[in-house]
C-alpha cells in the first residue's frame, strides 16, 4: 500500500498561518484541503466579491502546482428532493473551479441543507429510502461530471435517532455505488455518534463501507447541554478545539480497517485558536496524527 | 434524480425545515411532524427522533438557516 499522504485542511484566517507555518516550511504538510465553494455567491451567479488573503491563494497554488490539493465543500446540499437553480449553477461553478485549480478529488458531505427557499448552513439527515439513495446518486453523478474527479461524501454525525446513526454506513454505501466515489470518513463526527448513542467504537466503524475511505479528517469539538436531561451531554462537531483522544484511538483502528486509505486530514475552524498555546497544540495534533498514520 | 422531484421526499424536507425554524420546544416539533397529515409515509420515521437530536437540529436551523 503506497504511503498515506497527511495535510491539513487550509483556513483563510490568522490563526490557522500562525500555527501552520512552521508544519508546512519543514515539509511535515503533505497535502492541502480547502473549501473552494465557502464564499460562492450562488444566487445570482457572479462572482463572489470576497477576495481571500494572498497568502491563501498563494499557499492553495502552490499545492495545486504539485499535484496535493483536495477540494472540499459545503454548499451543493446533496439530498435535497428538489433541485434548485442554486445548485444547478454550483455544478456549473465546480466545472470552473476544477479547471482553474489542480484538484486530486472533490468532496461534499451527506445530508441536505436546502428545502422550498430556505437554506440552513448545516446538513441535516435524510430518511434512507430508495428515492433518497437515487437523488443522491444523480447529484454526485453530476458533480462527477461537472468537476472531472472523482466524487466522495463524507459523514454526518448528526442522527435523528440511534438506528439513524447504525443506518447511515449502509446509506452512504448505497450512494457511493460507482468506482470514481469514495467516502470522507470524518472520525469526530463517528465518535459523536457513539458517544450521544453509547455505542461501541469498534462496532460503529465497522458499520460503514471502510474499504471505500479513500480520506479521513480529525478535528475536535464540543459539548452542549442535553435538553431532555437523560443525557450528561451532548457531543458536538463545531471544529474548534483540540482532537480528543477518543477520536486519535478512532485513527488507530480506522488505520487497521481501511485499506484504501491515502490521505489523512486535521480540520479545525478559523478564528478559534487565540495565542501560542492554541497553536502549539494545533501542532501537536498535527504530529501525533502524521506519526500515527506514517505508522511511527 | 436531477430534473425530476420526489414528491414525498421534497414535503417532508419543507415540513421537516419549517417544523425546525420555530420557536417550538423539541418535543412539540416531534408531535408537530407526527400528527401532519401530509407526512403519514414518514410516522414511523419520525416516531424515532430523539428529543436532544432534534434539539441540535432546530439550533443549527437558528444560527445557520436563513430563507432566500
Amino acid at each position: 500500500m503506497p504511503e498515506i499522504k497527511v495535510g491539513l485542511h487550509a483556513m483563510p484566517t490568522d490563526d490557522f498561518r500562525q500555527a501552520a507555518t512552521e508544519l508546512i516550511l519543514s515539509d511535515q504538510v503533505d497535502v492541502l484541503e480547502c473549501t473552494f465553494d465557502a464564499h460562492w455567491q450562488l444566487a445570482e451567479n457572479k462572482i463572489s466579491d470576497y477576495q481571500y488573503p494572498d497568502w491563501y491563494q498563494s499557499l492553495i497554488q502552490v499545492y495545486s502546482d504539485e499535484n496535493s490539493l483536495l477540494g472540499h465543500a459545503i454548499l451543493l446540499s446533496i439530498l435535497s428532493a428538489k433541485t434548485s437553480a442554486r445548485q444547478l449553477c454550483w455544478l456549473e461553478k465546480l466545472e470552473r473551479e476544477c479547471i482553474e485549480r489542480n484538484y486530486l478529488h472533490v468532496s461534499e458531505h451527506f445530508g441536505f441543507f436546502e428545502a422550498d427557499g430556505f437554506i440552513d448552513g448545516a446538513p441535516l439527515p435524510v430518511p434512507y429510502t430508495k428515492d433518497a439513495v437515487m437523488i443522491g446518486r444523480a447529484m454526485l453523478k453530476k458533480m462527477a461530471q461537472s468537476s472531472n474527479k472523482d466524487v466522495g461524501l463524507e459523514n454526518l454525525a448528526l442522527a435523528f435517532s440511534k438506528t439513524e446513526a447504525q443506518e447511515q454506513g449502509a446509506f452512504l454505501n448505497d450512494l457511493l455505488d460507482k468506482p470514481n466515489n469514495f467516502l470522507l470518513l470524518d472520525l469526530h463526527n463517528i465518535f459523536c455518534q457513539i458517544a450521544n448513542f453509547n455505542l461501541n467504537a469498534k462496532d460503529h466503524l465497522s458499520l460503514y463501507p471502510l474499504h471505500k475511505v479513500r480520506e479521513i479528517h480529525l478535528s475536535g469539538g464540543s459539548y452542549s447541554k442535553s435538553w431532555s436531561g437523560k443525557r450528561d451531554a451532548i457531543r458536538r462537531d463545531t471544529h474548534d478545539g483540540p482532537v480528543p483522544a477518543e477520536v486519535f484511538d478512532l485513527l488507530d483502528l480506522a488505520l487497521t480497517l481501511c485499506p484504501n486509505l491515502e490521505f489523512v486530514i486535521l480540520e479545525r475552524l478559523g478564528n478559534t485558536m487565540d495565542g501560542e498555546d492554541d497553536f502549539a497544540q494545533f501542532r501537536a495534533d498535527y504530529k501525533r496524527m502524521y506519526d500515527l498514520a506514517r505508522g511511527k | 434524480m436531477i430534473g425530476r422531484d420526489e414528491p414525498d421526499l421534497v414535503l417532508f424536507q419543507q415540513e421537516l425545515v419549517s417544523a425546525l425554524s420555530s420557536t417550538d420546544s423539541p418535543d412539540k416539533i416531534v408531535q408537530t411532524l407526527e400528527s401532519n397529515p401530509k407526512l403519514n409515509s414518514f410516522r414511523s420515521y419520525i416516531s424515532t427522533f430523539d428529543v436532544d437530536m432534534v434539539q441540535v437540529a432546530n439550533e443549527l436551523v437558528h444560527k445557520w438557516g436563513s430563507r432566500h
